[in-house]
């Protein structure tokens, strides 16, 4: 089979190398001719701040074979969990800025550690070379279908407290029910503990909480077999996989202070799961990365391998990246930042 | 149902069913006997060649290697008291000293039989409420994970070798231990001395490694052997048999232990660690001669290898059901179901049934299989028993170095080999019971962590669910055991 598996890497790979020498593309490579020939031979180390067998171990495992390919390097995945990814992030920032040393990092969760000063953070996610954006999931409430509610309006004429499932004070699933509980008013409480997304669709699914606010690619699952109700989507643009669940917008009219919470929440999120690499890396090494990850994002047959496995690739420029990013970190005032952390950090625990 | 019960086993009886299975036998067993080397590490390692393969066929790839790492695990437990995969060391407290008085063949004799049938219970028990799969897992929410793990925390005492105080104060060293680090509520880390490998807390495989391998290292670098006695080297199949019939003659024993493994199992908070334990401590507190335990007495072999293989089978329950692991091997499974063009969620049994019942033939087979090419290998692996200590212990260091290193990718996690080690030499020579250590260690969180969630979300009478009732019952009753059976002594014995 390795046999097999060899040769046909080869094959591919001449394939891929007579195509991308053919095609228009390679124009703009030539000044990254001598960051190609860096790459040669070299090991790539792929972080990921998690384990394996989840989204992040997925698309690492997607993209390596495609990126060494481009790059002429042998990529490995290496599963760092902990820390939400802080760990991971950590160790890649302290790296050798040589290019070699690569992540796929969770962009909202880590802009927030940093926004929050995090104990234990050791990065500037505004310094970080931004290489493209993989992928990114708008977030969705789900009520659970042993709760007594149904609808957006059930959960705001709520007669008790709305119990919300989480994994810890700053991971998504929290930040995402304080933040929608502050725009609509709502009397929530959210527990946390969970060990990820899972767990608390599973604690929703029992009904040990009523709502849940997920990505919606985690809710699509779980909307499956009707355990789980999805409300409504914590954006302006609907989400592909729920065309028929409304947005927020939609749904209710929100005042300017209840808007900006849903605002700067969707901004945040759509930084997205990004590749980055080590700060301080030469510019044409950190160009010729950025042009193999956008040929690999944008290739159909890419696209499609990743639709095979159950995950959508959305790639954004990096340029877009970063200036999200800084929009994150820098448009807060000291008394914006102050309720952010409260909301966060104190409110609805 | 009957449908899907035919179509799983045509599934299952497929070629590239089978040699996926004969391929990854061999590979787990491998990653359970090395220490370190567990079976999430073999699933790591294995799941990227899935890919392409049919779904049943890379799923039985998965699966068989995962499971039965735990059965060549207790190979390496009895025969160098080293657990090869973290919950084999409940093994390690009866197998080892049943080797060191050169009856490694009795001991192994039980441990295989008891996980190849343990392991066809638990697949039995996942047989049975297969059609009511979803209704048990929302049946176990997180107050009896809490009330799981306070019965675990009662057997503390229980661990300490007729020394209850010594087991209680090592029990409250693992729970110390494991409070480094992120606390899994807040998010906010503990005691990190602004130390990045503190701010994810102690790792077990370093923890166990250390506390059980290097005291034994360090016994054996003296120059003595596992069993000094020449005779030991020779398997004796008589040994051997007289296991395997000690297992089917404790056969209660063995159902009982195997049901707390799919119990345990089914819970997805809680690791594998604790149903071993669980099982052998519930196993010396009922048993009619609990001074045995701890100097070699065969049921502490049965008891906790049973549930080890069965858990597997009660993991696979909420990941089968709703989509959910039901311990941290079947995260990476669920990565395969993906890989593969499957996506558990909670509606997979209604178009995947006869997947499900392909599955629980692929663990019921591999346990058993993997049991007799154990015994086929055991006359082999015993002779390590008789080999020097100073020839065997640099080997042992570099495979546990190696081991614990390719876990985690981590150098300090060897670092932590040997610190472990210190504080396991520590408390072995003073008599402290290492695995109560262990035991306090992987409970501790669950307790904090579960007794937020059932408060936070039912409120100070959360323990009145049926299920989490039962479990309290339990704990008041096998605290009271000693007592009770002390006055029934009595009433038995008065004039």
């Amino acid at each position: 089979m390795g046999g097999f598996v060899r040769a046909r890497r080869y094959f591919l790979g001449v394939a891929a190398a007579t195509v991308w020498a053919v095609s228009p593309a390679s124009g703009a490579f030539a000044q990254g001719t001598d960051a190609a020939e860096f790459y040669q031979g070299k090991v790539i180390k792929l972080l990921i701040g998690a384990g394996p067998g989840g989204g992040y171990d997925a698309y690492a495992r997607l993209i390596a074979p495609h990126l060494e390919r481009k790059t002429g390097a042998t990529v490995v995945v290496e599963n760092r969990p902990g820390g939400g990814g802080i760990l991971a992030l950590n160790r890649m920032v302290a790296a050798k800025p040589d290019g070699l040393t690569l992540m796929i990092v969770n962009g909202p969760a880590a802009a927030l550690a940093q926004l929050l000063a995090k104990e234990g953070v050791r990065f500037d996610v505004t310094d970080l070379v931004w290489l493209g954006r993989v992928a990114y999931d708008p977030r969705l409430v789900m009520w659970s279908a042993k709760s007594p509610f149904r609808t957006l309006a059930d959960g705001l004429n709520a007669p008790r407290r709305i119990k919300w499932g989480a994994g810890d004070k700053a991971d998504w699933l929290a930040v995402s029910a304080a933040f929608a509980s502050e725009a609509l008013g709502l009397d929530s409480l959210i527990i946390t503990g969970y060990k990820g997304a899972k767990e608390v669709a599973l604690a929703a699914i029992r009904g040990e909480v009523d709502g849940i606010s997920v990505s919606a690619g985690t809710g699509k699952k779980f909307a499956r077999g009707g355990k789980m109700i999805p409300v409504v989507v914590l954006g302006r643009e609907r989400s592909s996989l729920f065309p028929d669940v409304q947005t927020i917008f939609e749904e209710v009219s929100l005042s300017e202070d209840a808007a900006w919470w849903i605002d700067y929440q969707a901004q945040a999120l759509e930084i997205g799961r990004a590749i980055a690499t080590t700060p301080g890396v030469p510019e044409s090494r950190a160009a010729f990365l950025r042009g193999a990850i956008r040929e690999i994002l944008t290739n159909p047959d890419v696209i499609a391998e990743a639709g095979k496995i159950g995950r959508g690739l959305d790639y954004a420029p990096p340029d877009r990246v970063q200036e999200l990013v800084a929009e994150m970190l820098t448009s807060l005032d000291e008394e914006k930042l102050a309720r952010v952390r409260s909301v966060v950090l104190e409110k609805y625990y | 149902m009957f449908d899907s019960l035919v179509g799983g086993f045509l599934l299952f009886l497929d070629v590239d069913v089978l040699v996926a299975m004969a391929i990854a036998i061999p590979i787990g067993l491998v990653f359970g006997i090395l220490p370190g080397l567990s079976g999430i590490t073999a699933l790591a390692v294995l799941l990227p060649f899935v890919y392409g393969m049919e779904p049943l066929a890379g799923l039985a790839f998965l699966l068989s290697a995962h499971a039965i790492t735990y059965t060549g695990g207790s190979v390496t437990a009895i025969v160098l008291g080293i657990p090869g995969s973290p919950p084999n060391a409940a093994t390690v407290i009866d197998g080892f000293p049943l080797s060191q008085k050169g009856q490694s063949g009795y001991a192994i004799g039980a441990a295989l039989t008891s996980s190849a049938l343990g392991g066809v219970v638990g697949v039995a028990a996942l047989v049975v409420v297969l059609p009511f799969l979803q209704p048990i897992v929302t049946s176990f929410g997180s107050p009896e994970t809490f009330l799981l793990a306070l019965l675990g925390i009662t057997y503390l005492a229980v661990l300490g070798r007729g020394a209850m105080v010594k087991g209680l104060i090592a029990g409250g060293l693992g729970i110390f231990l494991a409070l480094f680090g992120y606390q899994r509520i807040t998010g906010v880390p503990r005691f990190w001395l602004e130390s990045d490998y503190l701010l994810d807390g102690f790792r077990l495989i370093p923890l166990v490694i250390g506390l059980f391998a290097i005291p034994e290292i360090l016994a054996l670098s003296t120059g003595r052997a596992i069993a000094p006695d020449h005779s030991a080297a020779q398997l004796s199949w008589r040994q051997v048999w007289a296991g395997v019939r000690a297992t089917i003659g404790a056969r209660w024993l063995l159902l009982r232990s195997s049901l707390i493994g799919v119990f345990v199992g089914i819970v997805p908070g809680v690791g594998g660690e604790t149903a071993t334990f669980v099982a052998y401590a519930a196993a010396k507190q009922t048993a009619a001669n609990p001074d045995q335990f701890g100097n070699g007495a065969i049921e502490g072999v049965i008891a906790p290898e049973s549930a080890n293989n069965a858990k597997e089978g009660g993991a696979l329950i909420p990941t089968l059901a709703l989509g959910i692991p039901g311990s941290a091997g079947m995260v990476v499974l669920l990565g395969g179901f993906l890989l593969l063009g499957l996506d558990p969620g909670p509606d997979f049994l209604d178009n995947h049934m006869d997947t499900a019942v392909g599955l629980a033939l692929v663990l019921a087979l591999a346990n058993v299989v993997a049991a007799l090419l154990v015994f086929a290998l055991a006359s082999q692996i015993i002779k390590i028993t008789v080999v020097r200590g100073t020839v065997l212990a640099p080997l042992l260091l570099v495979l546990i170095v190696l081991g614990t290193y390719s876990a985690g990718n981590d150098p300090a996690d060897v670092l932590f080999v040997f610190v472990f080690g210190a504080l396991g030499y520590v408390l072995k020579e003073f008599d402290y019971s290492r695995p109560a250590l262990l035991l306090g260690f992987v409970l501790g969180p669950l307790l904090e962590t579960y007794l937020h969630i059932s408060l936070q979300a039912y409120g100070p009478w959360f323990f009145t669910r049926p299920i989490a009732l039962a479990i309290a019952a339990l704990i008041v009753l096998g605290l009271a055991w000693p007592l009770l059976r002390g006055l029934g002594g009595r009433v038995g014995g008065g004039p």
